[in-house]
């Protein structure tokens, strides 16, 4: 499954609007996968009336989100969203209560505030955040540069021209299966170097064989 | 569940994603670990780099499943009798989603499990003090528990309701009655109860909804508790 960003924002077409009143799942699946991510950095960079970020963690963005896409999917918000506005906002609505509901909950916000009190603005990475994305991108170059010429390929292609699991799959010559277990590899080598250089703390790579094969 | 596995699960969420079982108990984890908190950022970052997204396809697949197998929230674990109850929330979140990620069938992720036409729904479930599910059960059916375990249970509604839960040996399971719960698809009951020596033999287990708004009852499900060996 590839990563799809959200669609144009349009009026939706009735069947769309039906489909997803009436909650079919393939249908909230594929809103779930166009939205999620836009959904996700705009949750990870709320900021409450102070100015202070909301969530301080990757796993209360992820529970977070989640609490957001349950919220919208609920029978009651499905039959009373129009297709008319935009969906990402419809989303960011519900974002926008649950972030607010998680600072206070945090004692950051002591008062019930104002819908506009939750800030969705990014306003880009502090000092030391810059600061670790320069080392990272550092340390992701050496690592393609280690890389046999086939590894090497897969890795540009993937992660540096971002091109589809199955269209890579197809440039490389392998089956999509194939293909994600020469990712999976690949990201397992990743993690070992960038231990070995100190970046990740905390997670030693314990050299575990991944023996499940994910579905494609 | 202790650092040293929160560790493997990160490293597995960041190679190939975990399944919602994993995934929800590696975020209960995290809420308690800084150490892991900072490695699972660490690792988020790096998969923005290489995907230019803050999700990786892996993560989208498992919290995918996570949601559309029904979503599991936060379940505080009502200790009962002190801190006798060995079970951690978060590996009863995780058992939990594990079984519902498991039953999810195709089409009916948003409809009440067990519902008897009412738009209610029933389903418990017995889970180990290590977090894996025993065994569960649907109306009319019998749940076998043992002694440490304890009896979750999860509801679905259409509308807001009103539930009351009671055995017919007279042990109370959740905190009865009238308890006010929200319209959801496979949600947890906000309390589980562990097992003790109330459940000596069969005991019936009847669950009475009724609108929230209007007080109109809705349906009367019921399932029966059995005890087994640990």
């Amino acid at each position: 499954m590839e990563l799809v960003e959200s669609p144009p924002e349009a009026a939706w077409p009735a069947s769309l609007l039906g489909a997803f009143r009436r909650g079919e799942p393939n249908t909230l699946s594929q809103l779930f996968r166009a939205h999620v991510n836009a959904v996700t950095r705009a949750l990870r960079v709320a900021r409450g009336h102070q100015g202070a970020r909301v969530f301080d963690s990757v796993a209360d963005v992820e529970a977070a989100v989640l609490e957001t896409f349950s919220r919208a999917f609920e029978e009651r918000a499905r039959l009373a969203y129009d297709g008319e506005r935009s969906f990402v906002a419809y989303l960011l609505g519900f974002a926008r209560y649950v972030g607010l509901e998680h600072a206070r909950k945090a004692r950051r916000v002591t008062v019930v505030p104002h819908d506009d009190e939750l800030d969705f603005t990014d306003t880009g990475p502090s000092p030391d955040e810059a600061a670790e994305a320069t080392q990272l991108g550092a340390l992701l170059d050496d690592f393609r540069d280690t890389l046999d010429p086939d590894t090497r390929r897969l890795y540009e292609l993937r992660f540096v021209e971002r091109v589809a699991q199955e269209a890579a799959a197809s440039s490389l010559g392998v089956t999509r299966i194939q293909l994600r277990r020469r990712e999976r590899d690949l990201k397992l080598a990743l993690l070992k170097h960038l231990r070995r250089h100190g970046y990740v703390d905390g997670v030693s790579v314990q050299g575990w064989r991944v023996e499940r094969e994910a579905a494609s | 569940m202790t650092c040293a596995e929160g560790e493997q699960l990160l490293e597995r969420q960041f190679v190939e994603g975990l399944s919602p079982v994993e995934g929800a108990s590696l975020r209960a984890h995290v809420a308690t670990c800084e150490r892991c908190r900072r490695a699972q950022q660490q690792l988020a970052r790096v998969d923005e780099a290489l995907y230019g997204a803050p999700l990786s396809p892996q993560r989208v697949e498992q919290l995918e499943a996570e949601l559309l197998g029904g979503a599991v929230r936060a379940l505080p674990v009502r200790r009962a009798r002190g801190a006798a109850l060995a079970i951690t929330a978060a590996a009863l979140a995780a058992s939990l989603a594990a079984l519902v990620w498991w039953r999810a069938g195709p089409g009916d992720e948003f409809q009440p499990r067990g519902a008897v036409g009412s738009g209610v729904g029933l389903q418990a479930l017995c889970v180990r003090a290590d977090g894996t599910t025993r065994s569960s059960a649907k109306p009319g059916q019998t749940l076998p528990c043992a002694p440490g375990d304890v009896v979750q249970l999860m509801y679905s509604a259409k509308e807001p309701v009103r539930v009351t839960v009671r055995t017919s040996g007279g042990a109370e399971l959740v905190a009865s009655p009238g308890l006010t719960l929200d319209a959801a698809a496979s949600a947890a009951l906000p309390l589980s109860t562990p097992v003790g020596p109330w459940l000596s033999g069969p005991t019936e287990l009847q669950a009475d909804f009724a609108a929230a708004a209007s007080g109109k009852p809705l349906a009367t499900l019921r399932l029966t508790l059995t005890p087994t060996a640990p």
